[in-house]
C-alpha cells in the first residue's frame, strides 16, 4: 500500500466531521424532573422524529460520500472481488473458457452448485470483454470439445453460454486444455489466454506455450459425494457399483432397491428429478465407511423388470443417489460354420473356433452351422457369423449375407486353402474379391500393424503361416482396410464396412495344421475385436456416459432420455472430437448419451432399453490444487477489478441525493405544516 | 435543577423561618383589620386521640384510668376562629427549579407559619396537618404563646416524600379527620401545588365547608411551573408518576398553561360554591401579599 494510497483511506476519518457537526447542531436533548408533566402535551413526540429523519437523513448522505470519495482517492487499491479480463498490454486478448461440463460438477459446495459458479464466472469474464477480443469455448467433459470457435462476436459469445448445460459425462481436462490452445494458436491478439472453469478434478494437464489458469478457487472446494455408478440384475439379484469419493460421504448409508413398474418410461426416470410415482423400496445393504469404489449384492424378492436403485442419506450432489438397473445384456448368438475334420483338435472336442469364442466371452452362444444360410431370416437370429476356410459362398448366401449385414451383422471369414475349389457361381465375397492359395516354403510373420487390438509382444506375430497363406493382395473389396500386414506387405485381416455391418477377412484358416493363427494369442483378440464389433452394432444394454451408440445411416431412430427426447443421430465431425481408432465408425451416424439413466431406443421396428452409467472415476476424484499454482496467479484473469468507475458514480448519486433532499424537504415539511 | 428526591425545606436560606414568619405576619397585621374576641365561653365539642402537643389540661383521665387509652376531651369557643392548615409535603412540593430562590414545600412552610402567627395573635387556635411528607408531625387545635414555636419546629423537620402516591382513599381520609376535628366557623388552608392529587379532591375538600367553615386552597407553584419557559426539546420526568414526555416547549406552551388554568378551575369551581376559593402564587412572589389574599379569601372577599 502506497503512501498516497494510505492517505486517501485516511481521508475516510473524515467522515466523523458530519457526525460531529450533527451532533453539535441537533444537540442532546435534555431531561428534567417536572411535577406538571401531566399537564404537558404528549403530541410533540411527532416533532421530534420529523426531526431525526431528516438529519439522519443528511448525515448519512454525507457521511457516505466521504466514505466514497476516500475509496474512490485509494484505487487501485480498492477493488471488489469478481473474475475480469487481465490485459497486461492493454491490448485485445485471446481467450479460451475451458469449462467443465462434467459429473462433479454438479456437486454443491458452501458457495453453490459448482456448475452455476463456473457459468457465473464465465459471465463475468465476459462482461469484461472489449471489442477485439477472441473468445473460444471448450467443454470439458469426455470427449473434449468445441463449443464454439474463436470469435469476437461476443453476442455469440453470450448466446454460446447460455446454452451451456452440464452433464454427466466424465472429465477430460488434459485434452479439453490442450484444444483451447490449438485454438488459440495463430490469433493475431498478442496476449492469449486459457481460462479452465473446473473443480479440477482431472488436472493433468502441461501449459504448454499459452498459459493456463483456473481463476475459481471455490470450484476446488471438497465436496463429499457418493454415487450408484453400475447395477446390473442378474435374475433375482442385482449386482451394483458405489463410488464415494470420501469415507465420510459412505457412513452410515446404504442402497435400497425400489421396484418400478415396465410400463414406466425412461423419461419419467429423469436424472436428477424424482419419478412422479415414489418407488416402493424392498431391499437395501449397507455401505462400507470407506472411500473409493464398493461392489455389493442385493437380493430380489422377485424379477422385478425395470427397477431403481435408492442411496440413502445425503450429498453434495443428490442427481447420482438414484440409479436405474440394467438387465444383463442377452447371449450373443454366434453362427459358426466350420468343418470340424480341419478345425477339430486332434484330442477331440469343440473346434478351435467354439473353444476361442468361449475362452473370449461368457455370454456367447455358439451355433455351429454345416452350411452358410442361404436366406436373411436364417441369419436374422445371428449376431455373428464366422466362416472358416468356406470353398466359396452361392449367390443365394452372398445376397443373404449382404441383407444381413448391412442391417448391422458381423461376418469374420477365416480364409485358406479350400479356397483355390471355387465351384461354379461361388466366390468369397463378402470376404475378398478372389485371392489365391499360396504355399510358403518357411514360415512367415507379420509385423505391419494398423490397429491397436492386435498384440504387438516380441514374438506374437511371428511365424503364423505354416504351409501357406491366401493372399488377399489384390482381393480387396472396396472400402477395405488392411489392419495387419504380412511381412511382405501383403495384407492378412482386412477390414471392410457393408451398411451398418463389418466383415473381418483373414488370410488364414483356423486349422492348426495349416497356420499357427489359433495357436496365438492374436486368435483371442481376433475374437474379442469381432464380439466387440458385435456389441457396437447391436448397442449395449449398458454403457457408461458419453460412449457414443452408432446406427444405421438409413435406420429410423428415436430415442427417449432421462430429460426428453434425443436428437436424432448424426454424423460425427467436431463431435467425435480427438480420438477413433475404428476407422469405420466415422461415417456412421452416432448419438452420445449425456446422462445417466435409463433410455428407450427405438431403431426400425425394434426396441431396446439401454441404461447409461457413470463413471466411478468421475465421482471418486476429489478436486486438486493447479500444477502450476505460481503461474494461475498471476496469469489469466484478475479476481480483482478496478471498481473506480463504480464508486465515482455512486459518489455522484449521493451528492445528488443530498442536493434534492435539501431542495425538497422544506416543500414537504411546508405541506405536513 | 431541583432534585424533589432529596428536597427538604432550605432552611439556610430561611435563616429564621420564625423571623420571616413573625416579619410576614406584622406585615399583614399591620394592614389588616384585627378580629375581635369573643370571650372563652366552653362547649363540650367531643372526644378524640391524643395527638403529641395536646394540652394536657384537657386529657381525660377517667379513660385513660378505666381503658389506658389517651382521649382528650375538646370544647368550643364561638368566638374563637380555628385556622386548620394543611400542608402538602408530597413529591411534587420539594420542586425548585433553577429561577426559584426555595422550594414549593419552604415557601409553604413559611406561609403556613405566618398564617399561624396572625392567628395566633389574634388568639385563634391553630392545627397543622400534613399530605404525605416524611418526618411529618400533625399538630392538634392549640393557641397560645408556645403553639407558634411548635408550629415552626414541626414545619422545620418536614421532608417531602418521593414516589408516595395520594389515592382518593387516602385523601378522603384526611377530609374525614379534618371535618371530625374542624371547628364551626374555622378557616381550612389547604397548602398544596394541586398537582397529582386525586381527581375528586377538590369536592372532598369542598366538604369541609359545612359549619361555617371556609376551605381555601391555597396553590404554590414554581415559577418553571408557572410559565413554562424551557428552551429547546426536552424530556420532561414526571415527579409522581412514572411519566416522560418529550416535547418542544414553545410549540405545547400555550397549551400547557391552559392546562394550567383548567387544574386551578376545577378545584375553583367547587369552592366558590360553597363560599371558599383557590389562592394563587408561585414562591417568587411577596409572601405578604400571599398572605393578605389568603386572609381575604378566609374573610370572603374575592380577589
Amino acid at each position: 500500500m502506497s503512501f498516497v494510497t494510505s492517505l486517501a483511506l485516511a481521508v475516510g476519518l473524515l467522515v466523523l466531521l458530519p457526525l460531529l457537526a450533527h451532533m453539535l447542531r441537533r444537540g442532546k436533548t435534555q431531561e428534567f424532573e417536572f411535577p406538571a408533566a401531566l399537564l404537558v402535551p404528549v403530541q410533540t413526540v411527532t416533532s421530534r422524529r420529523r426531526s431525526r429523519v431528516e438529519d439522519r437523513v443528511l448525515l448519512a448522505l454525507r457521511a457516505l460520500s466521504i466514505v466514497a470519495l476516500a475509496v474512490l482517492g485509494a484505487t487501485p487499491l480498492s477493488r471488489c472481488s469478481r473474475l475480469s479480463v487481465e490485459r497486461p498490454a492493454g491490448a485485445s486478448v485471446a481467450l479460451a473458457l475451458v469449462i467443465d461440463d462434467s459429473h462433479s460438477m454438479r456437486s454443491r459446495t458452501s458457495s453453490g452448485q459448482r456448475w452455476d459458479l463456473a457459468l457465473n464466472g464465465a459471465q463475468q469474464l465476459l462482461s469484461s470483454a472489449r471489442t477485439g477480443d477472441a473468445i473460444a469455448i471448450v467443454q470439458a467433459g469426455l470427449p473434449a470439445r468445441v463449443a464454439l470457435s474463436p470469435t469476437t462476436d461476443l453476442a455469440a459469445v453470450r448466446q454460446t453460454i447460455s446454452q451451456l448445460h452440464v452433464t454427466d459425462r466424465s472429465t477430460d481436462l488434459g485434452n479439453a486444455v490442450r484444444l483451447a490452445q490449438s485454438l488459440l494458436t495463430g490469433l493475431p491478439q498478442p496476449t492469449k489466454r486459457v481460462l479452465v472453469l473446473s473443480d479440477l478434478a482431472d488436472n493433468l494437464w502441461d501449459n504448454g506455450n499459452i498459459a493456463v489458469s483456473a481463476p475459481l478457487q471455490p470450484l476446488r472446494e471438497p465436496a463429499d459425494n457418493c454415487a450408484i455408478t453400475q447395477a446390473v440384475q442378474q435374475g433375482q439379484s442385482i449386482a451394483l457399483t458405489v463410488a464415494c469419493n470420501t469415507a465420510q460421504a459412505a457412513q452410515g448409508r446404504n442402497v435400497s432397491v425400489a421396484s418400478v413398474s415396465g410400463d414406466q418410461s425412461a423419461a419419467k426416470s429423469t436424472a436428477g428429478a424424482p419419478a412422479q410415482d415414489p418407488p416402493k423400496e424392498t431391499a437395501s445393504v449397507a455401505l462400507a465407511s470407506e472411500g473409493g469404489v464398493q461392489t455389493l449384492q442385493l437380493s430380489l424378492g422377485s424379477n422385478a423388470p425395470q427397477a431403481q436403485l435408492l442411496l440413502s442419506g445425503s450429498d453434495s450432489c443428490a442427481e447420482d443417489d438414484r440409479a436405474e438397473v440394467s438387465q444383463q445384456s442377452s447371449a450373443t448368438t454366434v453362427g459358426v460354420v466350420v468343418d470340424p475334420a480341419r478345425a477339430a483338435v486332434i484330442t477331440g472336442g469343440a473346434t478351435v473356433v467354439e473353444q476361442a469364442l468361449a475362452a473370449v466371452s461368457g455370454q456367447v452362444a455358439v451355433r455351429p452351422l454345416a452350411l452358410v444360410p442361404e436366406t436373411s431370416d436364417q441369419l436374422r437370429q445371428f449376431a455373428t457369423l464366422v466362416v472358416d476356410d468356406p470353398s466359396g459362398l452361392s449367390p443365394e448366401s452372398r445376397g443373404a449375407i449382404e441383407q444381413w449385414l448391412a442391417r448391422g451383422g458381423v461376418a469374420l471369414g477365416l480364409l485358406g486353402p479350400a479356397a483355390q475349389g471355387l465351384q461354379l457361381s461361388s466366390s468369397l465375397e463378402p470376404f475378398a474379391a478372389g485371392g489365391h492359395w499360396e504355399a510358403l516354403p518357411s514360415p512367415m510373420g507379420a509385423t505391419q500393424i494398423f490397429t491397436d487390438w492386435v498384440p504387438s509382444d516380441q514374438g506374437a506375430l511371428q511365424a503364423l503361416s505354416r504351409a501357406g497363406r491366401l493372399r488377399l493382395d489384390g482381393a480387396e473389396l472396396p472400402g477395405s482396410n488392411a489392419l495387419l500386414r504380412w511381412d511382405d506387405g501383403v495384407p492378412l485381416i482386412l477390414q471392410r464396412s457393408v451398411g451398418s455391418g463389418v466383415v473381418l477377412t483373414v488370410g488364414l484358416p483356423a486349422s492348426v495344421d495349416i497356420s499357427e493363427l489359433a495357436l496365438r494369442p492374436l486368435f483371442l483378440s481376433l475374437f474379442d475385436h469381432l464380439l466387440a464389433l458385435t456389441e457396437a452394432r447391436r448397442g449395449p444394454s449398458s454403457s457408461i456416459v458419453a460412449q457414443p451408440w452408432y446406427f444405421r445411416a438409413d435406420a429410423k431412430v428415436e430415442i427417449q432420455g432421462p430429460a426428453g427426447p434425443l436428437a436424432p443421430p448424426r454424423t460425427p465431425i467436431s463431435e467425435q472430437g480427438a480420438s477413433n481408432a475404428e476407422p469405420d465408425r466415422d461415417s456412421r451416424p452416432l448419438v452420445i448419451p449425456e446422462l445417466a439413466g435409463r433410455y428407450s431406443v427405438r431403431v426400425d421396428d425394434q426396441s431396446q432399453q439401454r441404461v447409461v452409467s457413470l463413471d466411478p472415476n468421475e465421482v471418486i476424484r476429489t478436486p486438486s490444487e493447479p500444477p502450476d499454482a505460481l503461474e494461475t496467479r498471476s496469469l489469466g484473469a484478475g479476481s480483482q477489478v478496478d471498481i473506480s468507475r463504480e464508486i465515482a458514480l455512486v459518489l455522484l448519486g449521493l451528492l445528488t441525493l443530498e442536493l434534492l433532499a435539501r431542495i425538497l424537504w422544506p416543500v414537504l415539511q411546508k405541506r405536513t405544516a | 435543577m431541583a432534585n424533589i428526591r432529596q428536597a427538604r425545606i432550605d432552611w439556610g436560606q430561611l435563616a429564621s423561618l420564625k423571623l420571616r414568619a413573625r416579619t410576614v405576619a406584622d406585615g399583614v397585621l399591620s394592614s389588616v383589620h384585627r378580629s375581635n374576641r369573643h370571650g372563652a365561653g366552653v362547649e363540650f365539642g367531643g372526644h378524640r386521640d391524643y395527638v403529641p402537643g395536646d394540652d394536657l389540661r384537657f386529657l381525660d383521665r377517667r379513660v385513660l384510668m378505666r381503658h389506658g387509652k389517651l382521649i382528650v376531651r375538646l370544647f368550643e369557643t364561638e368566638t374563637e376562629r380555628a385556622l386548620n392548615l394543611v400542608v402538602d409535603a408530597t413529591g411534587s412540593m420539594g420542586y425548585q427549579s433553577a429561577q426559584a430562590q426555595e422550594s414549593k414545600l419552604s415557601f409553604a412552610a413559611l406561609l403556613a407559619a405566618a398564617l399561624a402567627r396572625v392567628a395566633l395573635r389574634e388568639g385563634d387556635i391553630v392545627s397543622l396537618d400534613w399530605l404525605a411528607g416524611e418526618r411529618c408531625h400533625p399538630m392538634a387545635p392549640m393557641g397560645g404563646a408556645a403553639t407558634f414555636d411548635r408550629l415552626i419546629d414541626a414545619l422545620e423537620n418536614v421532608q417531602s416524600s418521593h414516589g408516595e402516591s395520594i389515592d382518593g382513599p387516602r385523601f378522603e381520609g384526611l377530609v374525614d379527620r379534618l371535618d371530625r376535628r374542624g371547628r364551626r366557623g374555622a378557616v381550612v388552608v389547604f397548602i398544596s401545588d394541586l398537582l397529582d392529587l386525586p381527581e375528586r379532591a377538590a369536592d372532598g375538600f369542598a366538604r369541609l365547608a359545612s359549619r361555617g367553615r371556609v376551605p381555601i386552597a391555597l396553590r404554590v407553584l414554581d415559577p418553571m411551573e408557572r410559565n413554562f419557559s424551557f428552551k429547546g426539546p426536552v424530556r420532561l420526568r414526571a415527579s409522581e408518576a412514572p411519566l416522560i414526555v418529550e416535547t418542544d416547549p414553545e410549540q405545547v406552551r400555550e397549551r400547557y398553561l391552559a392546562a394550567l388554568r383548567a387544574s386551578k378551575d376545577r378545584w375553583s369551581e367547587p369552592l366558590l360554591a360553597v363560599g371558599g376559593q383557590v389562592v394563587d402564587c408561585t414562591t417568587t412572589d411577596d409572601p405578604v401579599q400571599v398572605l393578605l389574599a389568603v386572609l381575604q379569601a378566609a374573610m370572603g372577599k374575592l380577589p
